[in-house]
């Protein structure tokens, strides 16, 4: 290795470093980091630095139900291991739980759950050379319905690792509507401020994001439990012909701006000519709706975040690719500035 | 005195009633699996290649077939083992060893040596016997290893991230060191693909790369076993370099069939392009381009070609020729044939952007048919192996170009194939040219379809496998563009039955009946299409008594009564206001029928058609009630009306008697009390039923066509109409004038339910308000009639208020 990349390599970590440790006096960023392995470029680092990024909110794995044993499985198991720009900052592995494990589950598996959650999450920090498992984040879309049973795995969860913080999504039905949704029992929540429309109606503007909808949300008082907002910096096509919902077409956000598109609306596109994208057979017509959040709906959300109300000490966003970050730059600054 | 509901309040309250008392035809669209809004003439079956399932054309981008489905791969691998042991132990033992056996169930016999469990199995016996412990050592390492795969752990940390590799690499190590040992070729073989899929899996590969390679080496020039054409998928993921791996995917895609499918998810469309463009290897080349077509959703006829011209007996073309001619029938006729289409179905009330769009395509593509019709011409002219299946390409592609003349001089001179597959698709392509160069009415034509029909059936009937469903459909697919031929040369009996027989889901709200206690199956199509004519060939032909084969055919399992189709034939003359008729064919029902079938009693109204006392707070009409629920009471009311207004003498009496028409009319309409005289079903979609419908899928409604005049239903034209005279008629009887005023800003305000400027569906309710209200307050605030409808409407208040700012 030659001298200058030591050299480079060095004021890298020691950036780094002091990236992740020496927070100023504003807004806390973190991301969400939901890849399954290392998906990092050259300019990842330099891009947590600046942005003060301190915390990584790492997708661990997926339960799922296992019909053949009949009993929760982990899938979608994370291969993040150090070394990798993020491995300075905190991370908190996040493990999502599908409702129907939660509504299957009795309450000796339930037991059994907890326990394995807390090991898998001890495992993979150990895996990734850390000692530092301080906290762990439960993501479940609960319902009325299995809300007591999840709400007693969380509490089974503080019972088998009292040390850990817990704390756990919320989405905005329950937050709005707690009396019918129940407080989850954790040290504090995360609320996802997206998902707000539905995807198949083509009148909608953004079914991902727009601040007219999400302040429908908006509550009188404070929710009862800690809330960190999660914002997103994330985006995708919704897809229709004949008005008709057709697919998800995943693609960057540059991709309307090429002479495929048309603009009609502020965020629909027309096709111009047949074309693929992303193995999707676009016919000449069909209609693309835009649907990366606009960046100035987010900082107006980020300007009014004690509205709903929320506390803006740390945001989350969710979640980190390399060319969305690099699209939504200007606004996490402008956020991290605020 | 019912309070005045706003209109948009009524209207949601019309929506919950309807909701909540779940009438047959208010239900949500039809669920889409797979490929059901495709239409299929073609046979994908035709290639004979099921490993090749998973490949075919879908439009919804995964596949209809489970790509495992076939177990073919463990067939193969017990066979091997079967015959190592010289067929001296039994195949399903073997099997139930293999695949029906938790490894922790044959390692805890294995350690503590007792096999009480697998008593009476052949081949563990023979694995016991002393000469195979050889064989038996390797089953407990291979049981070991895929142990090590069981992702459901008793504890997840430990699963996860710690004893996995651990004793996998173990593992490894000991099936690379028995591979070296002298041991039997078989044994040998299986260590050697053990070690490779072990590394896989194994976190601690990387070093290995030599002895990786030397392994595969091993493997592919040793023998032709599954465990050769499973390695070479393995040995694939092991490469480290993403051209490298592209290579052997490829190569995997085409040795081993078992892992076809895998091979081809590995493999992105960008990677093929790559492989495809800096490879050296032609055979690569070739199969990079040959997969990426199959990836394809698009038009792939470039890449047919390259295929071709790089290797003729490709044995992928085939797949590809289909998998083209099944985007083209999907493109051109999804719309045309299943309604599942951006401007034929939902269209009705407007012409749109979308539909300009879609007759463009539409002829973009058909041009592009004729292009593959001559690529195809071309390879049937230098040759091409699968000769019938290319005549059978050729001759569909002229059939959809409608040069069917075309198709039938290929047929002819093709000879009935011998092989069911082709001969199915052969078939087929008869009937597919015959109904298009017969003339379809004549009773020879039809004989000659029945037949075909039924030889096709007979051949379905044979083959009971997984393809059995698939058949079918393809069948019923065949004899949904027939009811559609039909259809469109007026026979609406035979074509509603052939689309009943189809029982193929299309967009439209059309069922047959599932059993006798039905009702709206046996006459949804023919509410849709049907003449009264047609009521009476269809009642005919039900009661003939020797039927042609056709007529044989087209018969349904189970017919309804005759009543529920003498109620059709009335409704239909109904609908077009000739209620003497409607009147004429009701008389010959039970009287009570209406009382005790379907859903009328809940939906018809118990008190007169004259009568609007949802929307007018006060009696208006002639005060009848109708004994029980009954269309033929409507009937004569409206006649009764009707005979009332011809005797009348005064312009006064014409007024009163014209507005308890139109108040009939308006009753009998999609926001009347009567809806239910007029029409089998209502839901709060029909308004949204244009080309802005989100879903587009079929819901309940009246679509206009030669039969079905929409405009009083969904418009109110008549009632209007009526409205308008007896507001003339009534000179200065100013409580009428007020009636006909408020009836008439009721009428303006529902018909833009329907109108696109303002419609806004019944969740917000029509934005458009009336200026019939506005001149109701400034003129007729003072009658009696305004003041009641002011105590108790809050909108007319509204007016009210506002106009006297």
């Amino acid at each position: 290795m030659s001298g200058i990349v030591k050299t480079v390599l060095i004021c890298t970590v020691i950036s780094l470093l002091y990236g992740c440790r020496q927070p100023e006096n504003k807004t806390t960023v973190s991301f969400y980091y939901w890849q399954q392995s290392n998906y990092f470029t050259d300019s990842s680092a330099s891009y947590i630095d600046r942005h003060n990024i301190r915390r990584f909110y790492v997708h661990l794995l997926d339960v799922v139900w296992n019909t053949q044993q009949q009993g929760p499985e982990p899938i979608a198991i994370s291969a993040l291991s150090a070394p990798n720009p993020v491995a300075l900052c905190e991370w908190v592995p996040v493990i999502f739980i599908h409702n129907q494990v939660i509504e299957k589950t009795d309450s000796a598996g339930l037991s059994v759950l907890s326990g394995n959650i807390i090991s898998a999450a001890r495992a993979f920090m150990n895996k990734a050379g850390r000692n530092d498992l301080t906290e762990i984040q439960i993501d479940c879309d609960w319902t009325p319905g299995t809300r007591d049973k999840y709400f007693h795995l969380l509490r089974l969860l503080k019972q088998a690792g009292p040390e850990i913080i817990y704390s756990a999504t919320i989405r905005l039905y329950p937050f709005k509507y707690d009396h019918l949704m129940g407080v989850p029992p954790v040290d504090y929540g995360v609320l996802m401020l997206y998902n707000l429309s539905p995807i198949k109606d083509i009148k909608e503007v953004n079914s991902i994001f727009t601040y007219n909808e999400l302040i429908k949300y908006r509550r009188n008082s404070a929710y009862p439990i800690p809330l960190k907002p999660i914002l997103p910096v994330f985006g995708w096509y919704a897809w229709f012909r004949g008005s008709s919902y057709k697919n998800i077409v995943y693609a960057p956000p540059g991709l309307v701006s090429t002479p495929f598109f048309e603009k009609q609306t502020a965020t629909q596109y027309r096709v111009t000519g047949d074309t693929v994208i992303n193995g999707n057979y676009l016919r000449k017509g069909d209609i693309l709706r835009n649907e990366f959040p606009e960046k100035n709906e987010l900082l107006a959300l980020s300007k009014n975040l004690s509205k709903m109300p929320l506390n803006s000490e740390e945001i989350i966003f969710y979640h980190w690719n390399e060319s969305t970050v690099q699209y939504y730059a200007p606004v996490i600054k402008a956020i991290t500035a605020h | 005195m019912p309070r005045l509901l706003k209109p948009s309040q009524r209207i949601k309250l019309l929506v919950c009633i309807a909701m909540a008392c779940c009438l047959e035809s208010i239900a949500c669209g039809p669920g889409l699996y797979e490929d059901d809004a495709r239409f299929c003439l073609f046979r994908p079956s035709i290639i004979q290649y099921p490993q090749l399932d998973a490949m075919q054309y879908s439009q919804r981008l995964y596949h209809p077939f489970d790509p495992d489905d076939l177990h073919s791969e463990n067939d193969d691998n017990c066979k091997e083992w079967l015959q190592f042991t010289n067929g001296k132990v039994k195949y399903d033992h073997i099997y139930e060893l293999q695949y029906n056996t938790p490894p922790d169930s044959f390692l805890i016999a294995y350690q503590t040596n007792n096999w009480e469990r697998f008593k009476g199995n052949s081949f563990i016996k023979w694995l016991l016997a002393r000469k195979n412990k050889h064989a038996l050592e390797y089953f407990a390492v291979a049981k070991s290893i895929e142990k090590t795969q069981t992702t459901y752990r008793s504890d997840w940390g430990a699963y996860i991230y710690e004893v996995q590799s651990e004793s996998l690499d173990s593992l490894k190590q000991i099936c690379y060191d028995r591979s070296q040992k002298k041991l039997p070729a078989f044994l040998k073989h299986r260590y050697a693909f053990q070690y490779l899929k072990s590394a896989y899996y194994s976190t601690n590969s990387e070093h290995e790369q030599t002895t990786i390679q030397e392994v595969f080496q091993y493997l592919i020039a040793n023998s032709n076993s599954i465990t050769t054409q499973w390695s070479y998928i393995y040995y694939a993921l092991l490469q480290t370099n993403n051209q490298q791996q592209a290579h052997y995917l490829v190569q995997a895609f085409d040795k081993c069939d078992a892992k076809k499918y895998r091979a081809f998810s590995l493999l992105s469309a960008s990677t093929l392009d790559t492989l495809g463009k800096t490879t050296d290897d032609a055979y690569i080349r070739v199969m990079a381009r040959a997969i990426a077509a199959m990836k394809h959703p698009g038009r792939s006829l470039e890449d047919i070609r390259f295929v071709y011209e790089a290797d003729p007996d490709n044995k992928y073309l085939p797949l590809l020729i289909t998998r083209e001619i099944n985007k083209l029938e999907d493109w051109l006729y999804s719309p045309e044939v299943l309604y599942f289409s951006p401007f034929l179905q939902n269209n009705w009330l407007h012409t749109t952007t979308d539909e300009w769009y879609a007759r463009h395509n539409i002829e973009f593509d058909k041009k592009y048919l004729r292009e593959l019709l001559i690529l195809l011409q071309h390879m049937q002219q230098t040759g091409f192996a699968r000769k019938n299946f290319l005549l059978l390409s050729i001759a569909h592609l002229h059939n959809m170009l409608h040069e069917h003349l075309h198709a039938e001089s290929i047929l002819s001179s093709m000879e009935t194939p011998s092989e069911d597959e082709e001969k199915a698709s052969f078939l087929l392509e008869q009937l597919f040219t015959f109904i298009n160069t017969q003339p379809l009415m004549e009773e020879g034509t039809q004989q000659q379809a029945a037949l075909l029909i039924n030889e096709m059936e007979a051949i379905n009937s044979g083959r009971k496998n997984k393809h059995t469903d698939t058949y079918q459909h393809e069948l019923g697919n065949m004899l949904l563009y027939l009811s559609r031929k039909y259809q469109a040369a007026g026979a609406t009996v035979v074509a509603g039955l052939l689309y009943d027989k189809a029982s193929v889901m299309t967009n439209e709200y059309i069922y047959p009946a599932r059993n006798e206690d039905g009702f709206y199956g046996f006459i949804a199509y023919f509410e849709k299409y049907a003449h009264t004519d047609d009521i009476d060939a269809l009642l005919a032909l039900k009661h003939k008594q020797n039927k042609t084969s056709f007529e044989q055919f087209i018969t349904p399992p189970i017919w309804g009564s005759d009543n529920i189709y003498l109620d059709l034939k009335g409704t239909l003359h109904f609908r077009k206001g000739d209620f003497k008729q409607a009147l004429k064919v009701f008389e010959n029902l039970p009287e009570d029928f209406w009382q005790h079938t379907y859903a009328f009693a809940d939906y018809l109204p118990l008190t007169s058609v004259s009568e609007v006392e949802k929307e007018i707070p006060v009696s208006v009409g002639n005060k009848k009630t109708y004994s029980i629920a009954s269309k033929k009471q409507i009937v004569e009311d409206i006649l009764g009306i009707q005979q009332q207004l011809n005797a009348s003498a005064t312009n006064r009496e014409k007024a009163l008697y014209t507005f308890w028409l139109a108040n009939a009319r308006f009753n009998i309409s999609y926001f009347g009390k009567a809806w239910m005289a007029y029409a089998y079903g209502k839901t709060s979609r029909e308004p949204n039923t244009d080309s802005r419908d989100m879903h587009r899928f079929a819901y309940y409604y009246i679509n206009p066509n030669k039969t079905n005049d929409v405009s009083n239903y969904y418009y109110l034209k008549e009632a209007r109409k009526l409205y308008e005279q007896a507001l003339q008629l009534a000179g200065n009887d100013r409580e009428l004038q007020a009636q006909c005023l408020m009836m008439l800003g009721i009428c303006d305000e529902y018909q833009h339910v329907f109108d696109p400027p303002a419609n806004t569906g019944f969740v917000n309710g029509p934005s458009y308000r009336s200026l019939h209200f506005t001149a109701l307050n400034k003129l007729y605030s003072k009658t009696k009639f305004f003041e009641a409808v002011a105590v108790s409407c809050p909108d007319i208040k509204r007016i009210a208020a506002n106009d006297a700012r």
